[in-house]
């Protein structure tokens, strides 16, 4: 799974260093200069039009005026009557049968079930993005249709004079319609949390019975081994001691308890459980990653490998080439059995290798004090493709000096320093192979939390996208009719998604490095280029009109940019869909930013959506 | 609005006073279209004062630049010059919707909602209490006479049904200002009458009345004063007796002349010099025959109206429409 972001709330809130070494402002400053940013550029805009309008001094007083009705409005708001327009909301809502999305929801997770029944390394993670990207598509797509279908229907016919014409504020009918939309979603996402739950764990439930068996010997006595029925796509090998409990091995994410019952020698009765772990929350401790070079020099990324997606940086097999982790806050009392580690390397083969057999690898843990210079002997590991593995560093193991001496030493006492500190570092053992790490590759498994607290988290996440974009709806339908309005609501969810593969695109316009990103051009110049039928490659003459447009380009895409990056939610990071798919428990600290943002967003398009809705001309 | 003939006790009826509650100032509403171009000139600058107390009447034909009058007053339109005032308020300020109250040319309500539902939603939009809404409902669906379909969805009503209801929210804060954009449109005769006599017990009780129709004889009927509109243009202005009176012209109703006491009568008429219009038994108008019909019918349901008035040239083999309600 990928994970790009390891922020606590408050260094994401607040200012310090960032980790690529130029100066993070945090989200709290960021916040205040964008919102003066956008109060300046607001003001002066809605003077220019004012001015046009109304002259330059009357123009200004206008202006003066309407920010002024803001704080007197802001004074007289009510909650009765933003509970007056919310409760209209969900009237129509109903009388606009939204039970239909959810009748719809069902017939598809009815249909699904056919074609999610299907061979898959991790059928759980199957179920849970197919329910909570359907569940996300849906709530999302009914957000914006309610939003943006209410305020210019009812201007369009007219039950807004009768409202407007009340002591009702134009805030408490934006505040109102947000809140009423938003109940309903949230209505929705209750009820497709529940249902979701109930598929998915019905749907990755299966049973076995216990094919064919044989008396070995097992590690304490004789046991019985065999193998399990093949359902769902999948066998076990289990080996189980005379009427005791064993259990199967590892099959596509999960395993089974087995039972000795009883029954004669011949004809021995077993009996399989229920499969286990395959819906999991675990809660990954992640630590700070490094490389050292083939030769053994400490740089902050690995070998390029022309991945054309630099996540992960790849270290060579049989070389100095290694990763290393700090990880914080180990302490005795939260690792009493020793460090429970995993790791979901990706193996890059430059040779076949023995194609059954993983990449062989070594974990060696570091003292991260350099002058005690003492670190464990190296333990071996096979890193298979697509898997998880799990190790576990015992208390106790035998530590080497600098000097080469050697000794059965403590995790605790011997490598683990005095702030709590540990370094754990990777190697690639086999030549002309390699690994490709990231940081969040190799973390310690810390706990485990209930499965079904994640998934409701993870519908956490649905819901703040759907107050966005039911916020976003309302705003835009303050002034643009419902068409338009759904189409700008639509836009900008698109471009919430995309905001940062936008900017990425939109930034390597201007990379003097990057020469060949400039294909092409910006917008107008694309736009140019289809007219004209120019292939991208070649460019343009250097003409006046040609630089005008490269120049206006760079203008516009600017502003593209600032909208995007700034302007924007970004949708995609608060969908938390992959961390309930591949089973780790969602950061608290996540949600609380999402709340935050969230929150922010609210209180922007209210207030937006009230000036565009007070100063409308709504008989007009 | 029961049917039922209203007995007009005659108390202390309340006079306009010279407080001014709507003043509109040199006033002018151009309509433009997408890219501001010019496209109507609805309203030319229109000076207008109503006093407190008064009902006042804005008469014109379709298109005279009424309703643009209303809407102004009210902000849902801002005037493109000029000044609208109500209340020495801003028209544009939220603050003076406290105390008014508007009808709108329809009644353009929420079609999901039911009666008691809809002056339930406007009343929480006045911030009124639970204990309050509940009264006031009862009271003004009980005054419109819809208590038989409270319960049943706007979009069931007939248009005089939703009209009756939207004079319901129009009336709910108890207002001290009220817009009536055409009220009598789309009322039968029994629900036109009960309009003018709602409008005639508001005024009794103080209120302010601004309305607009281009049927005459409503205007004549409940207004004080009036301004005739024509192509937004201001064509006149005054009270409602004093420019109905034609000065030279005197009119004499008398019971149980003979035929030689009118011959007579003619005599003096020319002796004086002055010339006899008109001498002839009086019509009665068919607003009152048929409001008399059916009253009848409510007190005796199922027959036909007995003592229509013996004098009256009237077909009495035609279906009246009795006995339907
Ligand atoms: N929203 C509008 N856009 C453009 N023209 C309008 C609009 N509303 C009214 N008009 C025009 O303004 C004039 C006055 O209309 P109105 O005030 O509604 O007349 P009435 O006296 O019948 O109420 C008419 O010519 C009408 O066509
Ligand atoms: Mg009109």
């Amino acid at each position: 799974m990928i994970v790009e972001d390891f922020l606590s709330f408050t260094d994401w809130l607040l200012p310090g260093p960032a980790h690529t070494g130029n100066i993070k402002i945090g989200a709290f400053f960021l916040f205040w200069i964008l919102a003066f940013a956008v109060f300046i550029i607001g003001s002066i805009v809605c003077y220019l039009y004012a001015a046009v309008r109304h002259g330059f001094t009357e123009g200004f007083y206008v202006v003066a005026r309407t920010v002024g009705g803001f704080w007197v409005d802001m004074r007289h708001m009510s909650v009765r009557r933003i509970w007056a327009v919310a409760r209209l909301a969900i009237q129509e809502s109903i009388r606009r049968k939204v039970v239909i999305v959810f009748v719809i929801f069902m017939i598809i997770l009815l249909f699904a079930s056919w074609f999610l029944d299907v061979e898959s390394e991790n059928p759980a993670k199957l179920y849970l993005s197919f329910v909570l990207t359907t569940a996300n598509f849906f709530v999302l797509g009914l957000a914006i249709l309610l939003a943006t279908f209410s305020l210019p229907s009812d201007i369009k016919n007219r039950t807004i004079y009768s409202v407007v014409t009340k002591p009702v504020r134009a805030i408490e009918l934006v505040l109102g319609r947000i809140l009423g939309f938003g109940a309903v979603g949230t209505v929705l996402i209750v009820v497709m949390c529940v249902v979701g739950y109930f598929f998915v764990t019905r749907g990755v439930h299966h049973d076995h019975i216990v094919e064919t068996f044989s008396l070995v010997d097992g590690n304490d006595g004789t046991a019985w081994a065999g193998v399990t029925s093949y359902d769902s796509h999948h066998s076990h090998q289990f080996e189980v001691p005379v009427n005791g409990v064993g259990r199967t091995d590892v099959v596509h994410g999960h395993w089974h308890e087995v039972r000795h019952t009883g029954g004669s020698e011949d004809a021995p009765t077993f009996e399989v459980g229920a499969p286990q772990d395959m819906l999991q929350s675990r809660v990954p401790e992640y630590g700070s990653l490094r490389f050292l070079t083939r030769s053994g020099v400490a740089i902050r990324g690995g070998i390029s490998i022309g991945d054309e997606f630099d996540y992960r940086s790849y270290i060579s097999g049989g070389t100095l080439s290694s990763a290393i982790w700090t990880f914080s806050n180990v302490t005795r009392e939260k690792y009493q059995d020793g460090l429970p580690l995993e790791l979901g390397l990706q193996v890059f083969r430059t040779n076949k290798g023995e194609q059954d057999k993983g990449v062989l690898g070594t974990i060696t843990i570091q003292n991260p004090d350099e002058d005690k210079g003492q670190e464990s002997a190296p333990i071996y590991f096979e890193a298979r493709e697509f898997e998880i593995d799990q190790l576990r560093v015992p208390v106790e193991l035998d530590i080497v000096r600098s000097d080469g001496s050697s000794h059965r030493g403590n995790l605790f006492e011997d490598l683990v320093n005095d702030r709590n500190e540990v370094k754990i570092k990777l190697q690639c053992s086999e030549r002309n192979q390699y690994y490709g790490v990231s940081r969040a590759d190799l973390y310690i498994r810390a706990d485990n939390t209930s499965f079904g607290f994640n998934f409701i988290k993870g519908h956490l996440g649905i819901w703040f996208q759907m107050v966005l974009a039911t916020c976003f709806g309302v705003m835009f339908s303050t002034f643009l009719n419902t068409a338009v309005s759904m189409l700008a609501a639509f836009g900008s969810l698109l471009m919430g998604f995309f905001s940062s593969n936008i900017h990425s695109v939109l930034i390597g316009q201007f990379d003097p490095i990057a020469t060949d990103a400039t294909f092409g051009g910006g917008p107008i110049e694309a736009f140019v280029r289809v007219v004209t039928q120019k292939n991208v490659a070649l460019s343009v003459d250097l003409t006046l009109s040609s630089q005008i447009i490269d120049k206006l380009d760079k203008v516009l895409m600017i502003v593209l940019t600032g909208v995007a990056k700034f302007l924007l939610p970004d949708y995609r990071s608060f969908n938390t869909s992959d961390y309930v798919a591949y089973g780790y428990s969602i950061d608290p600290n996540l949600i609380a930013r999402h709340a935050t943002i969230t929150l922010v967003y609210l209180l922007g398009a209210s207030i937006v959506g009230y000036f565009f809705l007070k100063t409308r001309e709504i008989a007009a | 609005m029961s049917a039922e003939v209203k007995v007009k006790s005659e108390p202390q009826v309340k006079k306009p006073t010279d407080e001014v509650v709507i003043e509109t100032r040199n006033l002018t509403k151009v309509y433009r279209d997408f890219w501001g171009r010019q496209k109507v000139r609805a309203l030319k600058a229109l000076d207008l004062e109503v006093r407190r107390g008064e009902v006042f009447g804005l008469l014109g034909p379709n298109g005279s630049g009424k309703s643009t009058t209303i809407k102004l007053l009210l902000g849902l339109l801002f005037p493109t010059s000029g000044q609208a005032l109500v209340f020495d308020r801003q028209a544009q300020d939220v603050r003076k919707n406290e105390r008014i109250g508007y009808l709108p040319e329809e009644s353009y309500l929420y079609k999901f909602l039911n009666a008691e539902e809809t002056l339930d939603f406007y009343g929480r939009l006045f911030d009124m209490t639970t204990a309050q809404r509940r009264s006031r409902i009862d009271e003004l669906i009980n005054m419109v006479g819809l208590d038989w379909a409270k319960r049943r969805q706007l979009k069931e009503y007939s248009k005089g049904m939703t009209r009756r209801i939207g004079l319901a929210q129009a009336l709910i804060n108890d207002p001290e200002l009220i817009f009536l954009d055409e009220p009598t449109t789309g009322l039968d005769p029994i629900g036109t009458r009960d309009m003018k006599d709602l409008i005639l017990d508001l005024r009794d009780k103080g209120k302010t009345v601004l309305m607009c129709s281009h049927l005459l004889a409503d205007v004549q009927d409940v207004c004080d004063r009036i301004a005739i509109l024509h192509q937004g243009e201001l064509k006149e202005l005054g009270r409602v007796d004093k420019l109905l009176t034609v000065q030279d012209v005197t009119q004499i109703h008398a019971k149980g002349l003979s035929e030689s006491a009118k011959d007579e009568i003619r005599q003096v008429i020319s002796r004086h010099e002055a010339e006899l219009l008109m001498m002839d038994n009086p019509t009665s108008t068919l607003e009152d025959l048929f409001l008399r019909i059916v009253r009848e019918s409510e007190a005796r349901p199922g027959r036909r109206a007995q003592d229509v008035d013996k004098d009256q040239e009237v077909d009495r083999e035609t279906e009246s429409s009795n006995g339907d309600r």
